[in-house]
């Protein structure tokens, strides 16, 4: 890939994620008093009037707009209304957690998920294929929080045998990533099976066995390299969408992550939190966008002829 | 002249289990001589491709396959998937319909003939990058590939249609195969193209003394290529023969209807179709599957299926074949 | 025939100078879209009743002059002249009109056909759509041309997917011509079926031809096709006709080295004629970078320095005035 095309995407990634800022800045305003969530409402109006002063709520919403702008090339990402700390800090000390989470999980979905997939492919209509498939359906047809309600209610509640809130031990870590896991490995088991299954049937794999090649290396050296190309674009798509992800799960497993910090911070409109766990997401699914395109163009000679 | 290939009683039927198998090729016998080329002729339905497919165990999990394929006296249909894979590029070599996609498109044309090379040619097994690269060159230059060094960085996507058949047939003839199968090679490419693959086929025969069999639908192919015929309709051959013979004198009525049937490139030309349509392998008639659209149709061929017998190396399959010896006038048409 | 004659003579459909370009991405930011000319400069004249054929090899823009003439794709520049008027500056309402005079078959029948109407039901909507008749009419026309095409009553009430790829296309052909037409344009209308199925489509489109005085533009990468139905034809190369006229004019006495090439390349169905075709160097080149001058030039065995730097122009043979060739070097060796 040149040069070129990849500073274009740089520049295509930063332009959304600047929009991405400006809409959430936005809506965070709209949508309700910082004042009155922090401070209720029953407060002297006086106090509401020095909370806003104190954070620059009470200037127009463009000059809040610019100031921020400003601020965030500087790298100040303003300060949280709880506690009165460097926004950076609050969402840089509960980042471990969540990537520790969303790394397993991602780790467990794709491994187990493509390799299903891709498993069924190869034995198609076999038993094994079947089984894999059923199970997928079901795992996927669940949302993703009643499987998670519904492990703590058996794991957790009835058999006591894993915990179900925080994160101090290992443990704590099954269930979680369980939950998450199981639905998106079922999307990628079917996913792999479909674009293997694509590419077995292609002409070149029936050149590939009259060259003389066993079946097993035709899969290996034709087969998986054509097939990783759609895996690979969702890949990309799964891993970038991650962080955003962990929002549900943290919650319902109390999991002092960013996704619990996010939803703590947008109730209590503690903005400037809000703002910088959106710029966070945005920006970590544009990186994997970009990595994806470029192992695109690494893999697939036909992409290198457009830009 | 010995026999490269000898088909005995062929028998191919597609299904998930036993009971629920349609046959697509029934009874097939057919030999394939030293260095002669052989076409196939046929339509859709008619078994063709399959049945060379099925030769390199190459028709697939669902496909049914019975009867004898012996090359060079070697039996293939029972061979382990180790044993048939050495003989597939190595003696015998297949190309096929659509060269663009049956050519790895994420994969360089260098890596995909130095693979062949090292699969099929034992000389090189081992051979290191430069060793290769010198062979992959001879191998395209032979085909006719212009400027071979520099096309061993292509991508399939980067050629053209007759470009990459030649790629494939280069790829091919990395082993040396005896026997060479050419599934509609030509089908996709303008006529141009076609004139010079063809060409290049008759070369090859000649310098590699190959046996190629040439599946294909178009007669004039045939007439201009082959030296041998077979004609085959519904699973089974209905007439074989030198090509000169068989042109002259069809035996089959399913064979003059094709001729008569196709523009023959000639002024003042009569066309006479074959009326009907080819049945469906799951439902053909009892008797000779050609019996509902043939002119000549006698009662036996209702009832019986008509048995290949061979006269003067002409057979024919009908219990009532065209007996008339008939001249072709100086264009090469029938008279009727 | 003198000049004046010539021009007084009213031509039914007349193309001229039709111009045609498509707009291909390609690599970079600030590399500008590049400019495909598909149909460059293509003049042709259709007489009344006549069948003209227009014969090329993949890039030579014959499914695109088609598609242009009809305002399927809006054409650059060119007139084309039916009726004394410019269809092309035609109006959606009046090209809705001008569709009961001028119909199109294009190549797949299935991609043609609703999968989700009967046949009967699709055969009349042209007549709805017009607002022709009542419904009774309307179902007994449609029966009536359903046993023109050779299909029978029982086939009204079925799918598209019930039929054979045969079927389906006399379908597409009574569904062009319950309107009644004047004038059919086919593209490549015979070739996605089985060779013994072609014929009888293509006596069909002959006899109907007779029977309701149809002008056909028929467009086949098929040379033997070509031949056997068309009365004159349209050679094209990479965008412009190389030579036009006569069909037997052609086929027996081609002029341009191109269209000599085209021919000898065509298989002969007579094995007793083994005749050596002319092979071309080389491949077409990318329509994006053409050769300047004459475009064949870099393949022609008869260039010289000049070709590079002259435009082709159409010269007309000694034999016959409808007969001409595009190839100045030929020209000068008729002259002597």
């Amino acid at each position: 890939m040149s040069i070129t095309s990849i500073g274009i995407r740089i520049i295509r990634a930063f332009f959304t994620v600047f929009l991405l800022v400006t809409f959430v800045f936005v809506i965070l305003r709209l949508s309700g008093d910082p004042a009155i969530q922090m401070l209720g409402i029953d407060v002297d109006p006086s106090a509401l009037a020095a909370f806003r002063e104190r954070w620059g709520l009470d200037k127009s919403l463009w000059e809040q707009y610019f100031s921020y702008l400003i601020n965030l090339t500087q790298g100040d990402f303003g300060y949280s209304f709880i506690g009165d700390r460097p926004v950076w800090d609050v969402v840089v000390e509960r980042l471990p957690k969540t990537l520790a989470l969303m790394g397993l999980t991602t780790i467990l979905t794709l491994g187990i998920g493509i390799t299903a997939g891709i498993y069924a492919a190869l034995n198609r209509n076999t038993a094994a294929d079947r089984i894999t498939m059923g199970i997928s359906v079901a795992s996927f047809s669940l949302p993703n929080f009643v499987v998670g309600i519904f492990l703590i209610l058996i794991f957790g509640v009835m058999l006591r045998w894993l915990p179900t809130s925080g994160s101090e031990t290992a443990l704590h870590y099954v269930l979680p990533v369980l939950t998450m896991a199981t639905a998106d490995a079922a999307i990628f088991a079917r996913f792999s099976r479909s674009a293997m299954l694509e590419v077995l049937s292609s002409p070149f794999m029936r050149t590939a066995r009259a060259k003389g090649l066993l079946w097993s290396q035709a899969v290996r050296r034709h087969a998986l390299p054509n097939a990783s190309i759609p895996i690979i674009t969702i890949g990309g798509i799964y891993v970038g969408r991650q962080i955003a992800a962990a929002t549900i799960t943290e919650n319902v497993f109390a999991w002092p992550g960013i996704g619990q910090l996010l939803v703590l911070s947008v109730e209590n409109r503690d903005l400037a939190v809000v703002q910088c766990i959106v710029i966070l997401v945005g920006v970590t699914m544009v990186i994997t966008n970009l990595l994806v395109d470029i192992a695109y163009g690494w893999i697939d000679p036909r992409t290198k002829k457009e830009a | 002249m010995k026999n490269v290939l000898e088909i005995t009683n062929l028998k191919i039927g597609f299904g998930i289990n036993d009971t629920n198998t349609t046959n697509v090729v029934h009874d097939l016998n057919l030999s394939i001589n030293e260095k002669e080329i052989i076409g196939l002729v046929g339509e859709s339905g008619s078994g063709k491709s399959v049945t060379c497919l099925a030769a390199l165990q190459l028709a697939g999990s669902l496909a049914k396959v019975s009867g004898s394929v012996a090359f060079k006296g070697k039996s293939l249909l029972d061979l382990s998937e180790k044993d048939i894979a050495e003989i597939r590029g190595n003696d015998i070599a297949m190309i096929f319909q659509d060269p663009m996609s049956s050519l790895n498109p994420v994969k360089s044309l260098r890596s995909q003939i130095y693979e062949a090379i090292q699969l099929n040619n034992h000389h090189y097994a081992n051979a290191n990058k430069s060793l290769l690269e010198i062979e992959a060159i001879r191998l395209l230059s032979e085909v006719g590939i212009p400027d071979p060094k520099h096309r061993l960085e292509s991508y399939p996507h980067e050629l053209s249609g007759g470009m990459s058949q030649r790629a494939m047939i280069a790829i091919m003839l990395a082993g040396s195969p005896s026997l060479l199968i050419a599934d509609e090679p030509t089908t996709a490419l303008d006529v141009t193209i076609q004139a010079q693959i063809l060409r290049l086929l008759k070369k090859l025969r000649n310098t590699h003394k190959m046996s190629i069999v040439l599946i294909t639908h178009d007669l004039g192919v045939v007439a201009q290529t082959c030296d041998r015929i077979a004609v085959m309709y519904c699973g089974r051959i209905v007439e074989s023969g030198s090509v000169i013979e068989v042109f002259k004198n069809p035996k089959h009525p399913y064979t003059k209807g094709l001729l008569n049937s196709r523009p023959k490139n000639v002024s003042n030309q009569i066309l006479t179709p074959i009326e009907g349509i080819v049945p469906m392998p799951n439902n053909l008639p009892k008797g000779c599957a050609f019996a509902p659209r043939c002119k000549q149709a006698i009662q036996n061929c209702l009832d019986f299926i008509p048995k290949f017998t061979i006269e003067n190396e002409h057979g024919v399959a009908c219990f009532n074949p065209v007996s008339t010896k008939k001249e072709l006038d100086k264009e090469g048409c029938l008279n009727e | 025939m003198n000049e004046k004659s010539k021009n007084t003579k009213q031509t039914f459909f007349n193309v001229k100078n039709l111009h045609q370009e498509f707009k291909v991405k390609t690599t970079g930011f600030f590399q500008a879209n590049k400019i495909v000319k598909a149909v460059d400069g293509v003049s042709f004249t259709i007489e009344e009743g006549k069948v003209l054929g227009i014969v090329g090899e993949s890039g030579c823009g014959k499914s695109s002059v088609a598609k242009s003439i009809l305002n399927i794709y809006p054409p650059k520049l060119g007139e084309v002249i039916f009726n004394e008027q410019n269809i092309l500056k035609f109006s959606e309402k009046e090209w809705r009109k001008l569709r009961r005079d001028i119909q199109y078959i294009f190549q797949d029948p299935l991609g043609s056909l609703d999968p989700r109407m009967t046949i009967i039901n699709q055969i009349i909507e042209p007549l709805i759509i017009h607002k022709i008749g009542d419904k009774k009419s309307r179902i007994s026309e449609a029966l009536e041309l359903l046993n023109s095409v050779g299909l029978t009553h029982e086939m009204a009430e079925k799918y598209p997917h019930e039929l054979s790829g045969g079927q389906r296309q006399r379908v597409v052909l009574a569904r062009a011509l319950i309107l009644k037409p004047k004038f059919i344009v086919c593209d490549e209308p015979v070739s996605a079926l089985d060779v013994s199925i072609q014929a009888q489509v293509i006596l069909l489109l002959e006899k109907l031809k007779k029977e309701m005085n149809l002008t056909i533009l028929f467009i086949s990468h098929d040379l033997s096709l070509v031949r056997y139905l068309c009365d004159n034809i349209a050679v094209m190369y990479l965008g412009k006709i190389v030579e036009q006229g006569p069909v037997e004019s052609i086929y027996n006495n081609p002029k341009h080295p191109y269209t000599k090439a085209l021919m000898s390349a065509i298989p002969q169905s007579n094995p007793f004629s083994k005749k050596e075709p002319i092979v071309l160097n080389g491949e077409p080149p990318s329509p994006m970078n053409l050769p300047s001058g004459c475009r064949f030039h870099p393949r022609c065995w008869m260039a010289n320095d000049s070709c590079a730097n002259k435009e082709q122009e159409l010269f007309e043979t000694k034999q016959s005035y409808e007969h001409k060739f595009a190839c100045h070097v030929m020209y000068e060796k008729e002259l002597k």
